[in-house]
């Protein structure tokens, strides 16, 4: 009976480790979506200025 | 982006050449345009909707109607985060400068003080944007003024007219990024987001020389255009000088030209007549460009002035840098010389026109040297 119970014992651990690590794989599996601002990006904006009706410049 | 001054606003030519220069930024995707002084009344001119072309931003430019902004003071642009739904908003408001005295409110407008249109609507903004961008047309000290009163501004871009482009400046939370006169290096603002709060700055100038390759399809549009700019440029120089209109011109005018320097001052007159001041028209020939009224401003004798040189059919007298270019009109001087002076001048008058982008070598004690008088 002893080892019964040490039986079912050992197994609802295994179950609950179990049941954590899924949990963190899900949560891990998340984290880009979840939180994108820890992500960077580049965007580059083109810009001129005082072109005074010059298709070209004087020379 | 244009920050402002895209349109020319004298010469005879001035409609032909902005309608290339608008039709061209619009092929090229500008999406933003900060509307100045010299933009405003040549883009209605031009029969620009505003309405219906939501490009075109100001904040000081005021209806005198309404008392509220012509145009729209600001736009936002959202950039989708990658990956997700998230957006990520560039605000953009543009102020500008008024730098001529002449009164503009007749014509249903008017222009506020950029300080003050920055402090109305810079908090405005900065509620509805991630990063906040000034494009700011005025002198460069009036961009670092206002980096220092608004420090919500992320970035400034700033351009005026013959102004370089230095290196970038940061002013407290701010970064100022200078653009080159005359479009001739093109600007690129570099931003690597991290985070709603978290955007680190840089750019580059790409300076546009004849190495960089063109655009086949721009580079058959810039032919196209320079072709029917040309072909006026032409119609008004074999135009027969409109003599009574010259008559009057010369009566009215203030300028008496270099010959009438010499009898006094013989020796700066002989000086000014080996100078490359004194053939400055023939350098504009050569590349057929002497009836360019955008170049001949700085070849010629008190262009934009009353009185002052209008094109070579009308005035070719004040052709030519001569004395009055830069001390002024002598009319008064030659009367009364001891009691009326003429225009002292520094350094700083020579950039009017040795911009970095017209004169790169220019260096003021050499220069000097040869003219000095």
């Amino acid at each position: 009976m002893k080892d019964l119970k040490s039986g079912l014992k050992v197994i609802i651990l295994v179950l609950v480790l179990a049941a954590l690590d899924a949990s963190f794989e899900a949560q891990t599996k998340e984290a880009p979506n979840s939180a994108p601002e820890a992500s960077s990006f580049d965007i580059s904006i083109f810009f001129t200025g005082n072109i005074q009706g010059n298709i070209e410049p004087c020379g | 982006m244009e920050i402002g001054n895209y349109m020319q606003n004298l010469g005879p030519d001035r409609r032909v050449k902005n309608k290339w220069v608008l039709q061209g930024m619009k092929k090229l995707g500008v999406e933003i345009l900060n509307v100045a002084e010299s933009d405003i009344d040549e883009l209605e001119a031009q029969g620009v909707d505003f309405n219906a072309d939501d490009r075109f931003i100001s904040a000081n430019l005021i209806s005198s109607k309404t008392n509220s902004p012509l145009l729209k003071p600001y736009i936002v642009k959202q950039i989708a985060w990658p990956e997700t739904q998230k957006k990520f908003r560039l605000g953009f408001l543009g102020l500008s400068a008024r730098e001529g005295s002449y009164k503009t409110d007749k014509k249903g407008y008017l222009w506020a003080d950029p300080m003050v249109s920055a402090k109305q609507w810079i908090p405005e903004l900065r509620k509805k944007c991630d990063f906040l961008i000034l494009l700011a047309c005025m002198p460069s000290k009036d961009s670092v003024q206002l980096a220092v009163d608004n420090p919500e501004v992320d970035v400034i871009l700033n351009g005026f007219k013959h102004q370089w482009s230095d290196p970038p400046a940061k002013i407290n939370q701010s970064t100022i990024i200078y653009a080159e006169d005359e479009g001739r290096i093109l600007g690129e603002l570099r931003l690597r987001i991290a985070g709603k709060e978290k955007a680190e700055v840089n750019s580059v100038n790409h300076i546009l020389t004849k190495v960089v390759k063109d655009d086949p399809e721009m580079a058959a549009y810039v032919a196209l255009a320079k072709e029917e700019i040309t072909e006026q440029q032409r119609i008004l120089a074999n135009e027969k000088p409109l003599i009574t209109a010259s008559s009057e011109l010369r009566a009215n005018s203030t300028y008496l030209t270099a010959k009438s320097c010499e009898h006094c001052h013989a020796s700066a007159y002989e000086v000014w007549q080996h100078s490359k001041h004194a053939n400055a028209i023939e350098i504009l020939k050569q590349v057929k460009r002497e009836f360019d009224s955008s170049c001949v401003g700085c070849h010629t004798t008190g262009k934009g002035n009353v009185g002052g040189f209008v094109d070579l059919n009308q005035t070719p007298e004040l052709a030519n840098v001569q004395c009055e270019a830069c001390h002024g009109p002598g009319q008064a001087h030659s009367a009364k010389p001891t009691e009326s002076k003429m225009l002292k001048l520094n350094p700083s008058a020579c950039l009017q026109c040795h911009t970095r982008s017209n004169s790169p070598e220019f260096d003021f004690a050499t220069y000097w040297s040869k003219v000095r008088h």
